[in-house]
């Protein structure tokens, strides 16, 4: 579950809202800034100037800081441009929280992690290509991909898209969202969070909810 | 006017040098207090990359470095004293070991981790690579700064002892062809001359130096924050900080041992 009480930072004006377990919904804003701002919220790397934020039930930001960390293990990411480590091969990046979380090494998460590439679209030969090279050589669909597949290894209670369809083509986009959408019902419980700049994807009609930005609140 | 201002100057750059060497040991502080996360394995990934890009891909250059210094010093001090094999071999060693061993390698690390370390983590920064990392719940003092303070720390340490042994018996042993000297018959004689404390300050002087060193360097890296033209900036300020930690530490440590 996520949540925000009255959530004020930089131009966004007492956002309040209350995302269920188990709900997909959607976060537009209406412009780069506030999505950048809310997204740095919710990932625990933007105190607000006032308000709250309640992610999992938990008050994010007065958690000491390895408990907020902790918290933050159980939300997956999924940024516009990956987020990946440029000084990792992606097949690093891929397996990294696994192991810092959970000390599942490489080697015991590559069969789940080659399963959700594959389901995502990457051909048998072209996963050496796609795994051994550094997150720079790829595309950023493809980065997205590779984020999409470190996040959902680790199995977490809430996934926040940042633009997951962007600049992708219309079969990616739909084989990704329905990827997406099968990974939501994996778990009991998960909450998805989809959040862009502008309007929703045209692609996504799963969002029980959709919350927009108008002018720092919500309107709608 | 112009004492003032100048006056106003000297305080300013005093002021930003003690804030940056203040920073720098707290982050030194902090990451030493984590030292415990270097058991799990993705930090000790990190840590055996750092080893091998300060310690082993610079070994050969450094090796040759110091052979090369053995035989300038054995060549300046028998151009002084003429060809005694065991004073010149035990100028050798006392200069060598005392000073020029750790204060060369420090050096030399410097010109090649400090600066790749700062700039690694600068641009981290600009493109949002630590903030991802803390995304993941994943502390960047734990994951990117404590391998890398304990890699520098570890191979300067080793480097130092390294860059002595090459120096003084590569140098005895060019020299000794150079030169016609019998160095090679006089090493026990030689080496009588050193002792454990001299050993021991040096290898001291090593770890203290590779701690100041990575610490700096990561502490000006972390400080870049949004624009890529920050990072040649943080990268000259790891260098010359270092730089002067090195040769403070050397002067303090030198002092107390030796007067």
């Amino acid at each position: 579950m996520i949540a925000l009480e009255g959530v004020t930072e930089h131009g966004l004006m007492e956002l309040s809202l209350l995302i269920q377990a188990g709900e997909t919904a959607a976060f537009v804003t209406e412009d780069e800034y506030e999505k950048d701002v809310l997204l740095e919220m919710l990932l625990g790397l933007r105190r607000p100037a006032q308000g709250r934020v309640i992610i999992l039930g938990e008050d994010l930001y007065a958690l000491v800081r390895d408990k907020a960390l902790a918290l933050m293990a159980r939300v997956g990411f999924v940024s516009e441009t990956g987020g990946l480590i440029s000084n990792l091969k992606v097949w690093e990046n891929i397996v990294l929280p696994l192991w810092y979380h959970k000390g599942v090494g490489p080697e015991e998460s590559e069969e789940a992690a080659i399963g959700i590439l594959k389901r995502l679209g990457i051909a048998d030969d072209a996963m050496p290509r796609f795994l051994s090279g550094p997150p720079g050589d790829l595309p950023e669909h493809e980065r997205r991909i590779a984020a999409f597949a470190r996040a959902a290894l680790m199995e977490p209670d809430i996934m926040i898209y940042d633009s997951p369809f962007e600049g992708m083509g219309h079969g990616w986009a739909m084989r990704f969202q329905a990827v997406l959408g099968e990974f939501h019902g994996m778990k009991p419980g998960r909450t998805s969070l989809y959040v862009s700049a502008g309007e929703p994807p045209a692609v996504l009609t799963d969002a029980k909810k959709i919350y927009r930005l108008q002018e720092g609140r919500i309107t709608a | 006017m112009r004492v003032t201002a100048g006056i106003d100057r000297v305080g300013s750059v005093a002021l930003t040098a003690y804030s940056h060497t203040r920073g720098t040991l707290d982050l030194l502080g902090s990451s030493l207090r984590e030292a415990r996360a270097l058991m799990i394995r993705p930090m000790r990934e990190v840590l055996l990359r750092q080893v091998y890009f300060t310690g082993v891909e610079t070994a050969l250059r450094l090796g040759f470095t110091g052979v090369l210094l053995g035989v300038v010093i054995i060549t300046q001090v028998s151009s002084i004293v003429g060809v005694n094999a065991v004073l010149i071999g035990k100028v050798l060693l006392w200069t060598v070991v005392r000073e020029m061993g750790p204060v060369f390698t420090a050096i030399f690390v410097i010109a090649r981790s400090s600066t790749a370390v700062a700039s690694e983590l600068g641009s981290m920064q600009v493109s949002g690579e630590v903030d991802a990392l803390r995304s993941m719940g994943i502390e960047p003092l734990r994951y990117l700064i404590l391998p890398r303070i304990a890699g520098v720390t570890l191979s300067v340490f080793v480097l130092t002892f390294y860059f002595q042994a090459a120096a003084i018996v590569g140098g005895l042993v060019v020299s000794s062809l150079l030169l016609g000297a019998n160095f090679m018959g006089s090493m026990p004689a030689i080496f009588a001359a050193l002792g454990l404390f001299e050993v021991g300050i040096s290898l001291l002087k090593g770890l203290f130096f590779g701690l100041a060193i990575s610490a700096s360097s990561c502490y000006h890296g972390l400080r870049v924050r949004g624009s890529i033209t920050e990072i040649p900036q943080a990268t000259t300020f790891a260098v010359m900080q270092s730089l002067t930690l090195v040769v403070l530490i050397d002067g303090i440590v030198t002092v107390a041992a030796f007067i």
